[in-house]
């Protein structure tokens, strides 16, 4: 295991900038000098994971790993959520409320990847339907309806809630390009 | 002119562990004291390095066995930033830094 993960480091220490170096060739050589076994490995471990960040900040950029790390989120949220609408018990307003919202976070995955301007007004305008329906919802208008009332309420302010993180996290790495350039 | 940002908090504790062994620290013994994962440890000392705050020298002791290793040792100009970041950090959190800086 030590071996391997050494000849990994070896692949991508010639993968980074000369001048990007992260002490690759430093963390080998103190490598062999830690006793085999799970201290050696885990001190090597390391070294791979942040060698792997490095590459990837170097070579696709803190903002665009940003953003394929929020789509890949939101792509994992909406397809969990929706294999679990279909094969859960619910009635059929439920389903039909859940099958509405979660592909909301895949269009919100795409935008995250595509344009985080698109993202930021996606998801602004998403945040105040949804905290509009919480209130319309909580004044008790539908109170004498069949509908499930609290379900629609926690649903609405949930998506609200995830909708304004989304709108933070495109700002925050808009934020990132932009003092990348100051 | 180039700013240097105030240290990180890992930045730091790399620094005092330098700062407490006149004769330097292998990356290993410096990993352990420092109480970091040798992923964060390594960038850090290159940057510290490039910036000349710290010497890395390959040891080439003849009971030395395996391939030669690093030992970092902190430089003046090393020391000398320690000291300046640390003396606007509120005690007593610091105390036995500065002493170490000293």
């Amino acid at each position: 295991m030590s071996q391997i993960l050494d000849k990994l480091l070896g692949v991508l220490q010639s993968k980074l900038p000369e001048t990007k170096g992260v002490g690759l060739s430093d963390l080998r050589a103190e490598a062999a000098h830690i006793p085999a076994g799970f201290t050696r490995v885990s001190f090597q471990w390391s070294g791979v994971l942040a060698a792997i960040g490095h590459i990837l900040r170097f070579r696709v950029g803190a903002q665009k790993m940003g953003q394929i790390l929020l789509a890949f989120a939101l792509t994992i949220f909406f397809w969990t959520g929706l294999i679990y609408t279909v094969n859960a018990p619910h009635d059929g307003e439920i389903k039909l409320v859940l099958n509405f919202v979660f592909p909301l976070y895949q269009i919100a995955a795409v935008f995250a990847v595509t344009s985080l301007g698109i993202l930021k007004r996606f998801t602004s305008v998403c945040s105040v339907l949804w905290a509009m329906v919480w209130v319309i919802l909580s004044l008790g208008v539908l109170g004498s309806s069949s509908l499930p009332i609290d379900f629609l309420r926690a649903i609405a302010i949930e998506a609200a809630c995830i909708m304004a993180g989304l709108f933070i996290a495109a700002s925050f790495l808009e934020w990132i390009e932009d003092g990348r350039h100051a | 002119m180039t700013r240097i940002r105030r240290p990180s908090a890992a930045t730091l504790k790399i620094l005092t562990c330098l700062a407490g062994s006149p004769g330097g620290l292998h990356g290993y013994a410096l990993m352990k004291d420092a109480g970091l994962a040798s992923g964060t440890l390594y960038p850090i000392l290159g940057r510290l390095a490039n910036r000349g705050w710290l010497d890395k020298a390959w040891e080439t002791g003849d009971d030395e066995t395996g391939p030669p290793r690093r030992i970092y040792k902190l430089t003046d100009l090393g020391r000398g930033q320690l000291k300046h970041y640390i003396q606007d950090t509120p005690r007593p959190a610091h105390t036995q830094i500065i002493s170490v800086a000293q």
